[in-house]
């Protein structure tokens, strides 16, 4: 991990700032995308200095749980903070075993890790909600004793408490994630070496088939098959030109 | 028609603003009750103080309230401005069709349903598939496109919903209607369908290229290529975590690699 201790402390300041602002964006600040993890992902590898690689995983875990509609009550696998943890930790470890692991088998096994452990986020989302239930408890009783005044109640604290509680939670959930991720790389980094890797490359594309088809399995409009098979055919012929 | 507030664009302006926190809070207790409550709080003390001075008739009952809300983040401005639209008419003391206090819990479901199906579902995919051809193709920019086809669309439907919201206050119900915004969400999923298409025939040309395949093998591959999405879609439908369908196909893609 000496890597680590090479990252400046600008690069570690924007780390931290994309992890809170990115997992903020999720539910309680502004939901602008940023936490989308093509979004997230390109920008970690642009802070790490390998744009290529952010974007690529980004793109790879874009796909996996888009059709988990942020809807009501329902949250997500963390895949914001899984996608910054996987970009990061690829950025740090590539040189030091490019020699001996295939830099796209690295990769694919921190992508899987990671997406292994993203639940782990939705726990700490899930917990940092409760803790809003706190909020609610303390704003009625408050409401409660004030009804016949002339006055309003302010209430300016809680935006600020609720984002507060939201950030620790990205945090945490970042933490949890990048520790989980860099525990299993480690454990399994001998088996990964030891094993015989040809074309490693084509279990990237293996991925965006699972993301086609996590996707595609949640869409139900009428045509479905007719439309997925014009956009296929027409992109297949379009670039065999 | 409802009279709209005298200083519109500023109303406007603050609504949007204080929207941008409206999960701030959220809990599984009112969901996005509590961040509604201090969005309409500022808007609220004015009617409040315009209350006081009006005789108990012609009250409006704008007294804090903190109940259950929840709608499409993006669509709740809109939903707000009619509310506070509603209840400055009460104040003055004119007719209204709902009473403001009645008016989020009647419209906010139907509204979540049209919004959270045409940004959630439809919009967001749009942009997420976009973005994904556009990496898959190298395009460095590729990220770019996620704020181009979704943030500033839901910034435009926020800002525009809610200018509609206090003109029309209850009305807007109707436009919306109007819109048609469900049919919009059908037409984006199905182009979102066809983007699917793009994608996985990417992934095949990326295949291609990686094994630098015969064609023979093209054939064969073809059809493991395919036979492999129906299983994938088979168990996803079954309800298979998607990670254990990653970890089967990697391993599938491995052995495949080290056969060819």
């Amino acid at each position: 991990m000496t890597w680590a201790t090479d990252l400046s402390a600008v690069q570690w300041l924007l780390l931290l700032l994309l992890c809170v602002l990115a997992g903020l964006d999720r539910t309680a600040l502004a939901q602008s995308m940023l936490c989308r993890p093509v979004v997230c992902g390109s920008l970690c590898g642009l802070i790490m200095g390998d744009y290529a690689a952010g974007l690529l995983l980004g793109a790879a875990m874009e796909l996996l749980w888009l059709m988990r509609l942020p809807v009501g009550a329902a949250i997500a696998p963390d895949d914001t903070q899984s996608t910054i943890t996987a970009v990061f930790l690829f950025c740090g470890l590539s040189p030091q075993l490019a020699e001996v692991l295939p830099e796209q088998v690295l990769l694919l096994a921190l992508f899987f890790f990671a997406v292994v452990f993203s639940p782990l986020g939705r726990l700490v989302e899930i917990g940092a909600r409760r803790l809003n239930d706190m909020l609610e408890r303390r704003v009625q009783k408050k409401l409660g004793s004030i009804e016949t005044s002339h006055e309003l109640y302010s209430l300016g604290w809680l935006p600020a408490t609720g984002l507060v509680n939201f950030a620790v939670a990205s945090l945490f959930s970042q933490v949890v994630i990048l520790c989980a991720t860099l525990a299993s790389i480690v454990c399994t980094l001998p088996l990964l070496v030891a094993l015989p890797w040809h074309r490693p490359g084509i279990m990237i594309y293996a991925v965006f088939i699972v993301g086609v088809a996590a996707v595609y399995a949640l869409i139900t409009v009428r045509y479905s098959a007719a439309l997925f098979g014009a956009g296929f055919g027409v992109t297949f012929l379009l670039t065999q030109v | 028609m409802h009279k709209p507030p005298r200083n519109l664009l500023k109303s406007i302006f603050k609504l949007n603003v204080r929207c941008m926190l409206l999960q701030s809070c959220w809990n599984f207790r009112v969901f996005q009750g509590l961040g509604s409550l201090w969005i309409l709080q500022p808007f609220q003390r004015d009617i409040h103080r315009s209350d006081i001075n009006a005789v108990p008739s012609d009250r409006s009952n704008s007294t804090q309230q903190l109940k259950y809300f929840n709608t499409n983040t993006f669509c709740a401005p809109c939903v707000l401005a009619a509310q506070l639209a509603l209840q400055e008419r009460q104040a003055r003391g004119e007719h209204v069709i709902i009473r403001a206090e009645d008016f989020p819990s009647a419209v906010m479901a139907p509204v979540a349903a049209v919004g959270d199906a045409l940004f959630w579902g439809g919009l967001r995919p749009l942009a997420a598939l976009i973005a994904t051809i556009l990496a898959l193709l190298g395009y460095f920019w590729a990220p770019i496109a996620v704020v181009l086809v979704f943030t500033l669309p839901t910034i435009i439907v926020r800002i525009g919903g809610s200018a509609a919201g206090f003109a029309r206050g209850a009305q807007v119900v109707a436009l919306i209607q109007q819109l048609h915004l469900a049919d919009l969400a059908v037409k984006i999923k199905q182009i979102n369908i066809v983007l699917l298409g793009v994608v996985a025939a990417l992934a095949w040309r990326g295949l291609e290229t990686e094994l630098v395949l015969g064609s023979n093998h093209t054939i064969v591959f073809a059809m493991a290529f395919i036979l492999m999405f129906g299983i994938s879609m088979f168990l996803l439908r079954r309800r298979m975590p998607v990670v254990v369908l990653l970890g089967l196909t990697l391993i599938v893609f491995s052995a495949i690699g080290s056969a060819v």
